[in-house]
């Protein structure tokens, strides 16, 4: 196996788990951020007619988002000589696959942001 | 790896093969069975003793349901009731379904990977103990009429000092976390296990896809149980020196202790359905005769399904007063994690479709667990739903879901799993004569005991009510309900009888009855304790598939490792992905000293419970002592370099190889330990921010050059620690022990600091801030002194001569715990400067 194809087979392995940990690290931060937010009464600071807690957790929501897309840029960037092995095939197509879920699971939970009162 | 110093011997025949493994492998019968480390045997008492307390945990829940098969039942009054249900929940989470998985897992793996054993079998052997005696405590205290009684989630403040002044919640606080220990033990030995001890040539995309479940699962335990050890430990603590984490007079709150509960406790359903989801995944395929459909799909699903199930916690919290906004980000993780499950049940259902089923006793047990799981999922995504759950919460339809999903999702699976490995276990041939009725007395008595509650729930009973009054109307369905459950009952009977007659009185039979391809089935019937004489190269999912006579070439000794060297146990290691053979692991002989440190680990909770607080201090010391004299028997004392491992291929030894199995373990442990660590940052935090009562009056004001000194020492200690490790320093015993010697007075250094700060700390049993500090502060502090110890042990091992230039593994596995103390030093000093500047603003 060439240095190149290690580091194609990591990156894949990164793959598998790497998506749903933005994921983690997203719902972690909303929840963080909304809690803090809210114990502090950020949601009465208004920007732009929007709460800035609203619009604050809307950016964390959409750098995750950005991040997620990355993540699937670089995994299916990876170098055709890495897929020449089965475990590095079934390893990319894995973490190709759970990074996509990961980004259905983080748009569903974006759906959210907008549904209902922040602190109520 | 090849190397033409290493010679392969020539393979004996395959009875004197036999012969010479099994005086190896074997453990000696008698007493010496309190010796026992390999697996198989480690595997069956996990099994068997989960299967004796699932029987307590069922006379526990037909007792529940005597009192409430009629109204203003007299049968138990309020304080027994209390105890009865609160240890029916307790036993058959801690005591039953965790532990049976992991019996089944250290039975299983091994063989399915194609290895000898799993990776530590002594850490097996003393997680079996920690759980026996645990869980004994448990059973103890319910003969004493102590048990616990403020439900299975002890939630404060109905479980503190205030509300529980006897010893009830010690007893269980102690023992699950005494418990616990094992589960923290397999999580780690299974990781290790699946990711190192396979069969060469089993790549990633070669392995069962029960040990992609078991994998996956471990991890979930990794960090699903250190929060609920951490809040454990802070409960206790409050308890038994009024540290207020819990009491909102104080500055602390009893949604902490929710949080850091549930962070377990919901993580933990899955961590019950997957091994089980695992069992189908194998089972299934078999019987219907057919690959399974969409391997890749059910591995994405079920990492998938392991993170989403991290952010449900709060589905049990809906009605604690949480922002609506926050109640939508985890009503949006409970219903999504619905979309991994169905993945894996289309993918079941594809694979019986497509296939040619067979309606075994096996089969029979997988379709009654398709249509309760089925309906407890349904029923889940209902729970998921904000307005709906607030409608039904603390009532019977909540305890009606939880069974479709816990019987549904674990039990049915376990009972297929039972009917389909019984002949490996035995050597006897599968019947099933009493399987079919046993079968049908479950699951109609399972349908009649909860599908009613479902209305009873509905109609309003409350969970965790002793009795009722007979004008509700819940009269008929508690009655069907207790009938029920009285029927089920029987059905259990019945298949522990089934379970012994089979095994005591079943006729031999061949290997492989079920024609599996996996390679469980590739050794003989029962296993001997080696479980292969030699060991496979695998190529293909499906080995057994590809070449159905390998369990007899294997047996005569044509795989890698066909023969005894030195006496020694050994099998192979293999690189994490490719599969690829890269090293020999040796692996320990029988012995005493994992009962003899369960014995120490479990006086320290004793002494604990019982509040002897003098004793306690020493246990844990034995505790510790006994342990280390696990390191006599490990290592080489000379270089070897690569030897023999047939087939005219050699392989480093794993005290010569850089990835050794202790390497990663130790990375897992640190893991587990950063969990905890952040479950007690986020305490604080939480507290700061939510809890009544706060600012403190008090604030901690760490001096300076205090805190300089602790830093000062972590740094010394982890550059130490690193610079030991080196090639260049492991070459020279004085250079590396120099360093070790500068590690021990690095963190000496950090140990004076932190007790300096610990003394400066206010009075923590007067506000939540301050028993938070104190508890960061002796958390970090613990992490020093245990860096002196294992300096000092990584000195006497060098001048031991266990250590040299490519014997690393010593030096080279405790490095990165003086690097993870230099990162604990960091955030505690960071918190403990930042938060008051941060309350003062």
């Amino acid at each position: 196996m060439t240095v190149r194809t290690t580091i194609g087979t990591r990156l894949a392995v990164a793959g598998l788990a790497g998506g749903f940990c933005v994921w983690a690290v997203c719902f972690t931060a909303l929840y963080a951020v909304l809690s803090v937010g809210c114990a502090w009464n950020w949601q009465e600071v208004s920007l732009g007619g929007l709460s800035a807690l609203r619009l604050g957790l809307i950016a964390i929501w959409l750098a995750h988002v950005v991040l997620l897309v990355w993540l699937f840029a670089v995994l299916r960037r990876q170098p055709a000589e890495s897929a020449s092995a089965p475990a590095a095939i079934f390893l990319r197509r894995a973490g190709l696959a759970a990074t996509a879920a990961a980004f259905c699971a983080i748009l569903w939970l974006g759906l959210t942001l907008h549904t209902t009162q922040i602190c109520a | 790896m090849t190397d033409s110093r290493a010679t392969n011997p020539s393979p004996p025949s395959p009875l004197r093969l036999h012969k010479q493994l099994d005086a190896v492998w074997g453990t000696p019968p008698g007493w010496e069975r309190l010796k026992a480390v390999n697996h198989n045997i480690v595997g069956r008492r996990f099994i068997v003793t989960a299967f004796v307390f699932f029987a307590i945990g069922g006379v526990l829940a037909m007792l529940i349901r005597a009192q409430l098969a009629t109204p203003r039942s007299a049968f138990a009054g309020p304080e027994i009731y209390n105890q009865l249900f609160t240890m029916h929940g307790t036993v058959m989470m801690f005591l039953f379904a965790i532990p049976m998985f992991e019996g089944l897992a250290m039975y299983l793996l091994p063989k399915l990977l194609g290895a000898r054993d799993m990776a530590f079998p002594r850490l097996s052997a003393y997680g079996y103990w920690c759980y026996l005696f645990g869980g004994a405590m448990l059973i103890a205290s319910l003969f004493a009429g102590v048990a616990p009684d403020s439900g299975w989630f002890m939630y404060t403040p109905l479980s503190s000092r205030t509300h529980t002044p006897g010893i009830n919640a010690d007893v269980w606080l102690l023992g699950v976390t005494f418990v616990e220990i094992s589960a923290l033990s397999a999580a780690i030995e299974i990781i290790v296990t699946i990711l190192k001890l396979r069969a060469p040539g089993m790549s990633l995309d070669k392995m069962p896809l029960f040990a992609w479940y078991l994998l996956v699962t471990a991890f979930m335990m990794l960090f699903g149980f250190p929060p609920l050890i951490l809040g454990s430990i802070l409960l206790e603590t409050e308890r038994a020196f009024g540290f207020p984490f819990f009491d909102p007079t104080r500055g602390g709150d009893p949604l902490l202790w929710q949080h850091l509960f549930w962070l377990f406790g919901h993580p933990e359903v899955y961590i019950i359905f997957l091994p089980a989801a695992g069992a189908v995944s194998t089972i299934l395929p078999v019987l219907a005769r057919r690959e399974i459909i969409g391997y890749t799909w059910i591995v994405v699903a079920v990492v998938a399904l392991a993170f989403l199930s991290f952010g449900l916690w709060v589905h049990h919290m809906f009605t604690v007063g949480i922002p609506h906004l926050a109640l939508a980000f985890f009503s949006s993780a409970s219903t999504a994690v619905a979309v991994p499950t169905a993945i894996q049940i289309f993918a079941w259902i594809g694979t019986l479709m497509a296939g040619r089923p067979q309606l075994k006793v096996p089969m029979l047990y997988l379709l009654g667990f398709f249509s309760v799981f089925v309906v407890g999922g349904l029923t889940g995504v209902m729970l998921a739903i904000v307005p709906f759950n607030w409608q039904v919460h603390d009532t019977h339809f909540v305890v009606a879901h939880l069974h479709y999903v816990l019987v549904g999702g674990f039990v049915f699976p376990m009972l297929a799993a039972a009917y389909y490995w019984l002949p490996h276990f035995t050597g006897r041939r599968p019947r099933y004569d009493l399987g079919v009725p046993t079968f049908w007395l479950i699951f109609i008595g399972f349908n009649l005991t909860f599908l009613v509650m479902h209305w009873t729930g509905l109609m309003g009973m409350p969970r965790r009510v002793y009795t009722y009054a007979p004008d509700a109307g819940w009269t008929w369905l508690n009655l069907v309900s207790s009938i029920g459950g009285f029927m089920m009952a029987m059905g259990f009977a019945l298949f522990a009888a089934d379970m012994f007659l089979q095994a005591r009185f079943g006729r031999r039979g061949a290997r492989n009855p079920w024609n599996a391809p996996t390679l469980d089935w590739a050794t003989p019937t029962p296993p001997p304790s080696y479980n292969f004489a030699s060991l496979p190269s695998v190529a293909d999912r499906a080995p057994l598939a590809a070449t159905p006579d390998l369990g007899v070439k294997l047996a005569a000794g044509n795989g890698y490792l066909g023969f005894v060297r030195d006496g020694r146990l050994e099998t192979l290691g293999v690189d994490m992905v490719s599969g690829r053979i890269n090293q020999v692991i040796r692996l320990p002989s029988p012995t005493l000293l994992p009962l003899v440190s369960a014995l120490a680990t479990g006086s320290f909770f004793v002494a604990l419970l019982f509040k002897l607080y003098t004793l306690a201090p020493i246990a844990f010391v034995a505790a510790i002592a006994t342990l280390l004299l696990w390191t006599r028997t490990t290592g080489a004392r000379a270089d070897s370099g690569p030897v023999a491992i047939g087939h005219g291929e050699a392989a480093l030894p794993q005290s010569e190889s850089p990835a050794a199995p202790a390497r990663q373990a130790m990375g897992l442990a640190l893991a587990a330990d950063a969990t905890a660590y952040l479950s007690l940052v986020f305490g604080l935090l939480f507290l700061w921010v939510v809890a009544p009562n706060w600012p403190p009056p008090e604030l901690f004001q760490p001096g300076i050059a205090v805190s300089a000194l602790a830093i000062l020492g972590s740094v010394v200690a982890a550059l130490a620690g690193q610079q030991a490790a080196l090639p260049g320093s492991l070459a020279s015993g004085t250079r590396r022990e120099g360093w070790l010697a500068l590690a021990i007075a690095g963190n000496g250094l950090a140990l004076i600091a932190w007790v300096l700060l610990l003394a400066a700390v206010p009075d923590p049993a007067r506000h939540g801030y301050a028993a938070s500090v104190f508890a960061l502060l002796t958390y970090t502090a613990l992490h020093a002194a245990f860096g002196i110890l294992f300096a000092a042990y990584g000195i006497r091992r060098s001048r031991s001569g266990f250590v040299s230039a490519a014997r690393a593994l010593d030096i080279a596995v405790l490095a990165p715990w003086h690097s993870f103390t230099l990162a604990l030093t960091g955030v505690t000093l960071l918190l403990l400067h930042g938060l008051p500047m941060a309350m003062g603003s």
